[in-house]
């Protein structure tokens, strides 16, 4: 017993004792990971080729999707050998802030390689807002998404509703999708359904703002997504998805596929959902904000990028990109290639992407949330909150297991528990 | 007459058998076929009504498959000989030599297979990240990382053991007898008369490594030293990837697999077969 | 295994003790680097409070309180007995009846046989992908044909309620929670992994049926045995090497089920409800999710090779000794 407790120690010795390794890298290029595959990583790689060519070098690498992303920079930080940059969530960055892994974005703002208090000006405050994390500013806005919703302007028209004026409030949301649901054998099973979505918490914490709600209390101690606000919020998606039958909940991105195929009359999508739709529709396709709940406001999604503490002139090497992409002319053609959000307010005069708003019309509304739009929680627990708020409330719910006001207070027990603890 | 009506039982429930395991195939070459609009369709249609062919091209151009294979083909190669070497010495040792510790260390190496991979998937990463001589990760996103952990694999260091001990015990004196030393005794008989047993360990070792998934999703990063298995499932799990063109590209990543083993199908099952497991 | 001379002659001589150490040690130095010490720091972590790599200090049993007080770590392992006590059964019976029925020299033997090991040649993330649309609820296989018979079409993979519970509903029976069986969506998963696996067991059975000499047969039907009493009699006793291997290799492979899971469920995996969330992925999770909550995921994974090796030993002291070897 006594020697196996000692082979045990060694090992997690051995492991403890890896976590400082990684090799001398001062002359390899500039690492990227993110998650961008299809029209956005074509894009993305684009504009990276461009740099390496006329700048220096940046080896850019995509994970195929977050979750991926996410469990890499896990196993690379546990390792000792981050890459230099990498996309990043909020609630990812508090737990990588806690693990001193990161480098702040503030230490590198001064001097003439920063950035001056004009250009920061250029920034949607919302967007550095959301990348501040006591005080500091740790990442910054790389690629962010608002929220907006897709229709398919043929079956508006079959169903005598105006295609130019898609709806606009919580009533007529539900009212629009019972009008574009077919059911002409009358199984029950329609053959056309107004509206599709996967189970996501991202849905519903629009619905919260909008609503009036938010998912924290002002510090980040506790949550405040069981308030009343948020009890309407899920009943109203609730009737939406599923009381109402007018909707269809896929399994993934599948709704995006049903949509394409003609089953499916409205979806919400980020604003980057058109890149996927890209090309693929044979109906003609409307765009448009949200419809609007009580208070004029939208979470803003997407991710920033994080700067890995390495050693302090490749740690500048990377700023130079970041700052690179997100100068106006940078960011108002990543923007117009996928549909992320320009970060600077400048960029939107930018031809290329006004090239595209005159394309989608919608698209300029849709954009034009971002003045109102609010941050995502920063708390280091809430990346486990999210969880426990889509797996104990908004799945039961919408599987018809529980109720939304006993749900939410579950969840919000649980998650509060989560909150403490880190 | 009675057994005859038995017989129409069993060959039904062979035939209906024979159809549950065919069908999935079928409908993964049906879906391969359709267009957007007809993906949609409920219910769907048993015969592609207009047979969309590009989505064979389509998906074979959207992400690097051809050095995916190629990535493949070299780690599961380089694998198969790694193990047919290793297992076949060590088993070797386990059966016909004595020595201190010899059942312990055979347990031990058991024992691992009790163990799911991904208990030890992330120490592993750390591990091979700080092996030296392979990039500035150390072996993450490198050949090695996909080949040097695997060159050793205990169930056929088990199979081969199984073979062996069912070689009679004379074998081994008179082999001494006739001057024969352990490593001539290895060459001259023991693998002659392993032949289908090693075919299995061959067979199965290139199985088990084209299809491996988990490994090599967590050990690469880059297209470059990809396999096939996760090219395939990043370019399914991509956001908006057609139902057609994922069924394509599955159909493209089983047909080397299954176009081989319509070949060799016979040696394949016999060699299992023969190997049998003599308890 | 038989009995051998102490030493074996190969090893006389000079070099004689050393000799199997050689012939051991490339097997030996891979799986000693690449497995057990891997292994061994992984499971070494679980005293202690480890993320990110990092371990941060002593924690003595406090991963296992927090473990044994979490009703997803209880879920998981629900799940885990589901689904090894639901595949255990079809994957071995369904072969047996296989291999029985084929070995009777039926007609095209061997165009069956290659059929039913088709699957086994292919790989997990291609087949999980092409049953996910045949699960599809609107436009896959599975409804349609439901639809076909003038049945309701089913949630399949996206189902959390358990079958037991599906299967009474009709009848106005409404089971309690403990008793709704796995989820439908589990079950999904439970057929799959199935009908992947079946056709390696049934040719180790076509095998084992093979070794069995022909004169036991005779001899039973000159006894006027029937049927069943051939099987009983002659065929099950002297198949229950081939069984037992059988039904121990499945049985830990099921334990140790992860790939269907990973590939086949969800979003989120482990959904509908965590319903098809099984230890090896609860731990995968916990592991790998933001922090990497290493020493958590450590003892999960110590508790899971408990339950294995337990069963190991019990298999081996136990049961192998009622056997019957041919």
């Amino acid at each position: 017993m006594k020697k196996l407790a000692a082979i045990l120690a060694f090992a997690a010795l051995a492991i403890a004792g890896c976590g400082g390794g990684g090799s001398d890298s001062s002359n390899e290029p500039i690492r990227f990971w993110h998650a961008m595959g299809g029209p956005l990583g074509s894009a993305l790689d684009e504009l990276v080729g461009e740099y390496s060519i006329t700048h220096a070098p940046i080896e850019s690498v995509s994970m195929g999707k977050y979750e991926a992303l996410s469990q890499k920079i896990m196993a690379a930080v546990a390792a000792g050998g981050p890459p230099d940059l990498a996309q990043c969530y909020e609630a990812w960055a508090a737990n990588l802030i806690e693990n001193g892994s990161l480098a702040p974005i503030s230490g590198f703002l001064a001097g003439p390689k920063g950035l001056s208090e004009e250009e920061m000006a250029d920034f949607w405050p919302i967007f550095l807002e959301a990348s501040t994390h006591q005080g500091q500013l740790w990442t910054f806005p790389f690629n962010k998404s608002v929220r907006c919703l897709y229709y398919n302007k043929d079956m508006f028209r079959a169903a005598g509703l105006d295609p130019e004026r898609p709806p606009r409030t919580w009533d007529e949301y539900r009212d629009y999708a019972r009008k574009l649901t077919i059911d002409a054998d009358g199984d029950g099973r329609p053959e056309q359904y107004g509206f599709a979505s996967q189970i996501t918490a991202s849905m519903f914490e629009n619905l919260l703002v909008q609503n009036g709600g938010s998912l924290l209390n002002a510090d980040e101690t506790a949550v405040a997504f069981d308030s009343p606000e948020g009890i309407e919020a899920l009943e109203f998606m609730t009737d939406l998805l599923v009381r109402d039958g007018t909707s269809r909940v896929s399994q993934g991105f599948e709704y995006q596929n049903e949509f394409l195929g003609g089953r499916v009359a409205m979806i919400e999508g980020s604003s980057v959902t058109l890149a996927f739709l890209g090309g693929k529709y044979t109906f003609e396709l409307g765009i448009a904000p949200l419809p609007a709940g009580k208070v004029d406001a939208q979470l803003v999604a997407g991710t920033d990028v994080v700067v890995f503490k390495t050693s302090p002139e490749r740690e500048a090497e990377a700023w130079a990109f970041v700052k690179w992409f997100t100068e106006p002319a940078q960011t108002a053609r990543w923007a117009a290639a996928t549909g992320y959000l320009p970060v600077r307010k400048s960029a939107m005069t930018h031809p290329a992407l006004q090239a595209k708003m005159s394309d989608h019309p919608g698209l300029r509304e849709a954009y034009a949330q971002l003045e109102r739009a609010v941050a995502q929680p920063k708390a280091r627990g809430w990346y486990e909150g999210r969880t426990i708020l889509e797996r104990d409330a908004i799945e039961p719910v919408l599987r018809g297991k529980a109720e939304p006001a006993d749900a939410l207070r579950a969840a919000a027990a649980k998650a509060n528990e989560a909150l403490a603890e880190s | 007459m009675k057994s005859l009506r038995r017989n129409w039982a069993v060959h039904l429930m062979l035939v209906v058998g024979a159809i549950s395991f065919l069908l999935p195939f079928y409908w993964m070459l049906n879906t391969s076929l359709k267009g957007p609009t007809e993906l949609a369709l409920s219910p769907p249609s048993w015969w592609p009504a207009m047979p969309r062919f590009e989505n064979y091209p389509d998906a074979w151009h959207a992400v690097p498959f051809p050095r995916y294979f190629l990535n493949t083909i070299l780690v599961a190669g380089s694998i198969v000989v790694g193990v047919v070497v290793t297992s076949g010495l060590s088993a070797f040792a386990f059966s016909f030599f004595r020595f201190r510790g010899r059942e312990g260390m055979f347990n031990t190496f058991l024992s691992t297979m009790m163990v799911p991979e991904p208990v030890y998937i992330i120490s592993s990463y750390i591990l091979l990240f700080n092996l030296p001589g392979g990039g500035r990760d150390g072996w993450i996103d490198n050949y090695s990382a996909l080949i040097v952990p695997w060159l050793a694999h205990v169930f056929s260091i088990f199979l081969l053991r199984q073979h062996f001990l069912s070689f009679p015990p004379d074998l081994v004196d008179a082999a001494v007898i006739d001057g024969c030393g352990p490593v001539r005794f290895l060459f001259s008989m023991v693998l002659p008369l392993s032949k289908a047993a090693l075919t299995t360990v061959c067979l199965f070792t290139f199985i088990n490594t084209w299809n491996s998934f988990l490994w090599p999703l967590v050990m690469t990063n880059s297209d470059s030293i990809r396999p096939i298995q996760v090219g395939l499932a990043f370019f399914a799990s991509e956001q908006g990837t057609e139902h057609g063109l994922m069924m394509a590209a599955a159909v493209f990543s089983i047909a080397p697999l299954l176009i081989a083993y319509f070949f060799a199908q016979k040696q394949i099952i016999e060699s299992l077969t023969h190997t049998g497991l003599k308890g | 295994m038989p009995d051998r001379e102490p030493v074996s002659p190969l090893q006389r001589g000079r070099w004689g003790p050393w000799m199997p150490w050689l012939f051991l040690a490339p097997a030996a130095l891979i799986i000693f680097t690449f497995r057990i010490l891997p292994i061994v720091s992984a499971l070494g972590v679980s005293f202690f409070d480890a993320s990110f790599g990092k371990v941060r200090g002593f924690v003595g049993l406090a991963q296992y309180q927090k473990l044994f007080a979490d009703p997803d770590f209880w879920q998981s392992m629900g799940n885990t007995l589901w689904f090894v006590a639901g595949s255990v059964p079809l994957s071995v019976g369904t072969s047996l009846l296989f291999a029985m029925m084929l070995r009777r020299g039926v007609r095209f033997l061997g165009l069956y046989r290659t059929i039913y090991f088709l699957p086994v040649v292919t790989s997990f993330v291609a087949v999980s992908m092409v049953w996910k649309l045949i699960f599809h609820e609107d436009v896959g296989l599975a409804n349609s044909v439901l639809r076909v018979f003038g049945g309701h079409g089913l949630h399949w993979l996206s189902e959390s309620t358990g079958i037991f519970e599906l299967a009474l509903a009709r009848f106005g029976v409404d089971l309690p929670t403990w008793a709704e069986g796995p989820s439908l969506a589990l079950v999904c998963v439970i057929i799959v992994s199935a009908w992947r696996g079946i056709g390696y067991n049934v040719v180790i059975f076509l095998a084992g049926l093979q070794n069995i000499p022909e004169h036991y047969y005779e001899a039973a039907r000159i006894d006027g045995a029937g049927r069943f009493g051939i099987f009983r009699n002659v065929t099950w006793p002297l198949l229950t090497p081939t069984t037992f291997y059988v039904v121990v290799m499945t049985m830990i492979l099921s334990f140790q089920v992860f790939a269907p899971i990973y590939l086949m469920t969800g979003p989120p995996v482990g959904g509908p409800l965590g319903t098809t969330s099984v230890i090896v992925y609860y731990l995968f999770e916990k592991g790998f999710d933001a922090g990497g909550n290493m020493g958590y995921a450590s003892a999960v994974a110590l508790v899971l090779f408990a339950i294995i090796l337990a069963l190991t030993l019990f298999q081996r002291k136990v049961v192998e000794k009622r056997v019957h070897y041919a």
